[in-house]
């Protein structure tokens, strides 16, 4: 058994939890969410020679993540599948009261943003990616990245209201 | 109330992500000091990413499902084709994945046991582990053997059969999923004194350039999970239960 393979089973092993918070916030669906990553852990096992070590392993799994993930879009889209979004409270897991209101507003919020900007959204603000991390991740410049979470982000805030004025859209 | 037209939204937001230099970040927050209407767009920046902190940061410790830690243990196989992915019902769940685009081989030969109908068996391989018992299959001779006395948490790395994950059902039997001879793989529940075949999925060889056999897919293939994750109560039996399990020869 190669060490490096080892490495990187061992490595994505310890990053699932973060793999399936990435996932629930660019897919829109909780079940799709543990598919993608599974699918992904599954292509990462097969393609371990491409990652180099050294490099962020994080990265390259966001990197699997984000094509496979675009793969199932363009293919829903050629089926002319249209979903409906889930209910927000699909994705609710087990959270306190007091936080699954906020949390449910969150994804409602997300839900409304298209793929690209839930991307940039999950990278950058959810999983605290540098700017320049996530644009090579994603295969766009740095500029497109930052007007894309600038959107993103004016999106999200009229959806969530000012929670710095205590009122809520 | 003023606006500071020096510091713009992309400025401020880049000071949040925590994108900027010791001096630009000194100069943000002398002007944020100064300025409450500019403290006051800060505030509200943060209160985005807490809030999407908020949302998304509980997942972090949710258990991560047992499909997920099964699909880690998968050897490095060499082909990244899925086919068990194809059998999904996409139409009677819309919101399940079709992945027709990864239909390109289907190397897998899924017997329909949760169908209650049976493919015919295409090659009368020698040595399969498999015997029919009053319309069931169930594990025969060394699968059998190993299903009823290997344990995951000892076994040999190159041991013929590889029990992954043991776990009571949900009709309170004990279940074992493995992988025999790195070219098949299943899920079987104790009945009585046998071993029950839930799901036996068998992977097409290819000879690779060198002329060994190679794997056309994991060990450990979607249709083994997807039945583990339909068929599990509960967490998999630790190391200490699953022994517990096996000296009371899997009886509940």
């Amino acid at each position: 058994m190669d060490s490096v393979a080892d490495e990187v089973r061992k490595e994505v092993g310890v990053l699932l939890p973060r793999l399936r918070r990435f996932a629930r916030a660019i897919t829109r669906h909780r079940e799709d969410a543990d598919d993608l990553v599974q699918l992904s852990v599954e292509r990462a096992l097969t393609r371990w020679q491409q990652w180099q070590p050294g490099t962020r392993l994080d990265s390259w799994m966001f990197r699997i993540m984000k094509n496979a993930w675009i793969d199932e879009v363009r293919a829903r889209a050629r089926r002319d599948e249209v979903l409906a979004p889930e209910e927000a409270g699909e994705h609710v897991g087990h959270d306190p009261a007091d936080q699954q209101q906020l949390a449910m507003d969150v994804h409602k919020a997300m839900a409304q943003l298209n793929d690209d900007q839930r991307l940039v959204v999950g990278l950058v603000l959810v999983e605290g990616l540098p700017y320049k991390e996530a644009a090579e991740v994603l295969d766009i410049p740095i500029g497109t990245l930052t007007s894309r979470l600038a959107r993103a982000r004016d999106a999200l805030q009229a959806a969530l209201g000012d929670p710095a004025n205590g009122s809520r859209a | 109330m003023t606006t500071n037209p020096v510091i713009s939204d992309d400025l401020l937001r880049a000071f949040v992500d925590g994108e900027l230099g010791a001096a630009e970040r000194a100069h943000i927050e002398q002007a944020v000091a100064a300025d409450p209407a500019l403290a006051l767009r800060l505030a509200r920046e943060q209160a985005l990413r807490e809030q999407l902190r908020m949302a998304f940061d509980p997942v972090l410790d949710e258990p991560v499902p047992a499909r997920l830690a099964e699909a880690l243990k998968a050897e490095a196989a060499v082909v990244d084709v899925d086919p068990s992915r194809l059998q999904r019902p996409a139409a009677n769940d819309p919101r399940g994945w079709g992945w027709p685009q990864w239909g390109a081989m289907a190397a897998c030969l899924l017997l329909g046991l949760f169908g209650g109908r049976w493919l015919p068996w295409p090659s009368a391989e020698d040595g399969l582990p498999l015997a029919q018992r009053g319309g069931a299959w169930v594990a025969q001779g060394p699968l059998a053997h190993a299903l009823s006395t290997q344990l995951a948490s000892t076994q040999a790395s190159d041991a013929p059969v590889r029990v992954g994950i043991s776990f009571l059902s949900r009709e309170q039997r004990y279940c074992r999923s493995f992988a025999w001879r790195g070219d098949a793989a299943g899920v079987a529940c104790r009945e009585g004194d046998a071993w029950a075949l839930q799901v036996w999925t068998q992977q097409a060889r290819t000879a690779s350039p060198g002329g060994e056999l190679r794997m056309a897919a994991t060990p450990i293939p979607a249709a083994v999970l997807k039945a583990v994750d339909d068929t599990i109560q509960g967490a998999p039996l630790d190391a200490q239960a699953e022994r517990a399990a096996a000296a009371r020869g899997w009886r509940r």
